[in-house]
């Protein structure tokens, strides 16, 4: 990739990130009526609803409020809770690694189980084929959530095999940090491993279809170098955009998945938040969130070159 | 069915729509109008697995529509003697934790899971394709403007977006919906900009621009019926996907507010009885499975229609 695409690219990523911070200091305005009331509560003084308005900073003028935010998040200052008076930062940076944790290893899980059955789908065709596009279709309109509940059903209730619920460190106790998060994760990455299968699947056949292929058969290379070195570069494209597009959905997803395994996470923060109209924290939430997307999405955008070296020059 | 339905590896899903989402070769170009096709509505009777989604959608409209006379209880009856009870005689799918009969709350929440969506869509639309039909044919500075902001929504998670919406309206099943179609409206926005443009270039555009038709004209007469095919397909997919959005803040406690029920907050309830009955949890997440299945696949096989018509 050139450096002159690569400074667009950045350049565009900075961009969303600064518009969607506009959007995220502004939101309390969006809210109806008077938003210092609303966030107060119904019984709320006069008094109280006047100090909510000045934590908020709902007093000043509009650019200075988003200047004096935006400026404080750069610092990693996200003001502090309205229910807890904790600051914000701190309890992303509590809540953090549990969400992370599920999150890359639901990627994994993703990865592992797409890859290998779309893989094997786009090859072999036939009854592999149909078996693996019945359940990526499924996989897909299965909420993940209802996935869980199912897996604590049959693993946890039935038969005992993993814990139900809570969450365990890595750094205090790496087994049972395995344990915690197995359950969890395989909720949260069935559904992605359908849609990496579908796009791995399309590669892998359109791939198999080129006259590179029928060439470097006729030239006698065998199978497993013939798939390790054309078919893998060529068809991880398309799936390597589809792990970018899908980590909203898995940072979506998360959400739902740590209330239904009583995790302490980055969602349940966000819930709790929601239901208490906490704006720093949500705030801080949707940045948060917002900011993984675009780095994410940046990084898979620069691997494309990386993987497959005619990007590079096609651009 | 399915994974034929994207030949080019094309992802199947709303999420990613766009310019990079309609795939190698497979842009909105690519398709054709409907009302010039009739034979498309045919086509998709001789797809199966089209069919089969279309008479579930059919059924559980019906269903809905009829909920009264269809389920053999009051869905929010209670009966604190029978809480918990599994399948019986009187009670096919047992009773809730109140002793509610779950199979008439599976029905009767089976209006909510086509209106809600119905109602996320539909602001969408509203929100999308006017905005998508004006960048489109105008281009210049606010197509660009449009198009950042699209960008950036679409770079906030969905479940993400709507939970914050949800937090500046409050919670409720209404907000949880108009936050939902909040944020699809970009995705419809694009699909609807990408299908316009490419439209606009087509010479009956230019000759009834030249007969003095006037904009709005062309967009309603020209440019609308010829968008309408990608412009299905997205909202197919999109009321699978608005279902699932509507489940997830109802199990959270932000949509559907008691005593309603929607099959988001049964599950949620079944959940908190899960060591009592811990199968509970199976009919309400079944029909919201086979629900989605249905909306995906009738969109999937939409779009196989229309683009494979176009190949020939």
């Amino acid at each position: 990739m050139s450096s002159r695409l690569l400074v667009r690219r950045l350049g565009g990523s900075v961009l969303v990130v600064f518009l969607a911070s506009i959007l995220v200091a502004l939101m309390v305005h969006l809210v109806p009526g008077d938003a210092a009331s609303a966030v107060a509560g119904e019984n709320a003084s006069p008094e109280q609803i006047q100090s909510t308005r000045e934590r908020l900073g709902l007093d000043e003028p509009i650019w200075v409020q988003y200047f004096s935010w935006a400026t404080d998040a750069l610092r990693g200052d996200f003001g502090q809770s309205l229910i807890t008076n904790r600051p914000v930062i701190e309890m992303v940076r509590q809540v953090l690694p549990a969400t992370l944790s599920i999150t890359l290893a639901a990627s994994v899980i993703a990865v592992v189980i797409g890859v290998t059955l779309g893989g094997l789908a786009g090859l072999r065709r036939g009854v592999t084929d149909r078996v693996t596009s019945l359940g990526a279709s499924l996989g897909i309109a299965m909420p993940s959530f209802w996935v869980g509940m199912l897996l604590v059903t049959f693993f946890a209730l039935e038969f005992d095999l993993f814990p139900v619920l809570d969450y365990t460190p890595l750094t205090e106790d790496p087994v049972g940090w395995l344990h915690h998060i197995t359950l969890p994760a395989l909720a949260l990455g069935l559904g992605m491993s359908a849609e990496v299968a579908r796009q791995t699947r399309g590669g892998v056949v359109d791939v198999m279809a080129q006259p590179y292929i029928r060439t470097a058969r006729a030239k006698g290379a065998p199978g497993g170098r013939l798939f390790a070195r054309h078919v893998v570069r060529n068809a991880a494209i398309p799936v390597v955009t589809v792990l970018g597009l899908q980590i909203g959905r898995l940072l979506g997803g998360v959400i739902i998945i740590e209330q239904v395994f009583a995790i302490n996470g980055l969602g349940t923060m966000a819930v709790r938040a929601v239901a208490d109209r906490d704006f720093p924290v949500i705030q801080a939430y949707v940045l948060l969130t917002t900011v993984i997307v675009v780095a994410i999405n940046l990084l898979v955008d620069l691997s494309y070159g990386w993987i497959n070296p005619r990007v590079r020059s096609e651009e | 069915m399915s994974l034929e339905a994207s030949p080019s590896g094309g992802p199947a899903v709303v999420d990613v729509v766009g310019d990079e989402a309609t795939t190698p070769g497979g842009g909105p170009d690519e398709f054709v109008p409907l009302r010039t096709h009739r034979s498309v509505f045919r086509r998709l009777l001789g797809n199966r697995a089209a069919v089969v989604s279309g008479a579930f959608l059919i059924l559980l409209a019906l269903a809905a529509l009829f909920a009264p006379l269809i389920a053999p209880h009051d869905p929010n009856k209670q009966d604190l003697l029978n809480v918990l009870q599994g399948p019986s005689g009187d009670a096919l799918l047992g009773t809730d934790n109140k002793g509610r009969d779950v199979l008439s709350r599976i029905i009767h929440a089976g209006r909510v899971a086509l209106m809600a969506p119905l109602l996320a869509v539909s602001v969408g639309v509203v929100l999308g394709v006017p905005a998508g039909l004006f960048a489109g044919t105008t281009r210049g500075r606010i197509d660009r403007i449009l198009g950042r902001l699209a960008d950036t929504i679409l770079s906030i998670p969905p479940l993400v977006m709507a939970l914050a919406i949800v937090a500046i309206l409050g919670p409720g099943l209404t907000n949880a919906m108009l936050a939902i179609g909040i944020v699809y409206s970009p995705r419809l926005f694009r699909v609807t900009r990408g299908a316009t443009m490419s439209v606009s270039e087509e010479l009956y555009v230019d000759a009834s621009r030249s007969v003095g038709c006037s904009t709005p004209r062309l967009l309603w007469a020209h440019v609308l019926p010829n968008i309408s095919g990608p412009l299905l397909v997205q909202i197919s997919l999109m009321m699978g996907f608005s279902l699932l959005a509507e489940a997830s803040l109802s199990f959270l406690g932000l949509g559907i507010q008691i005593p309603d029920a929607s099959w988001g907050s049964m599950l949620r309830d079944a959940y908190q009885d899960k060591f009592k009955a811990p199968y509970a949890v199976v009919p309400p997440g079944l029909a919201m499975t086979l629900t989605i299945l249905s909306f995906n696949t009738l969109g999937d096989a939409l779009r196989d229609v229309i683009t494979a018509r176009r190949r020939e």
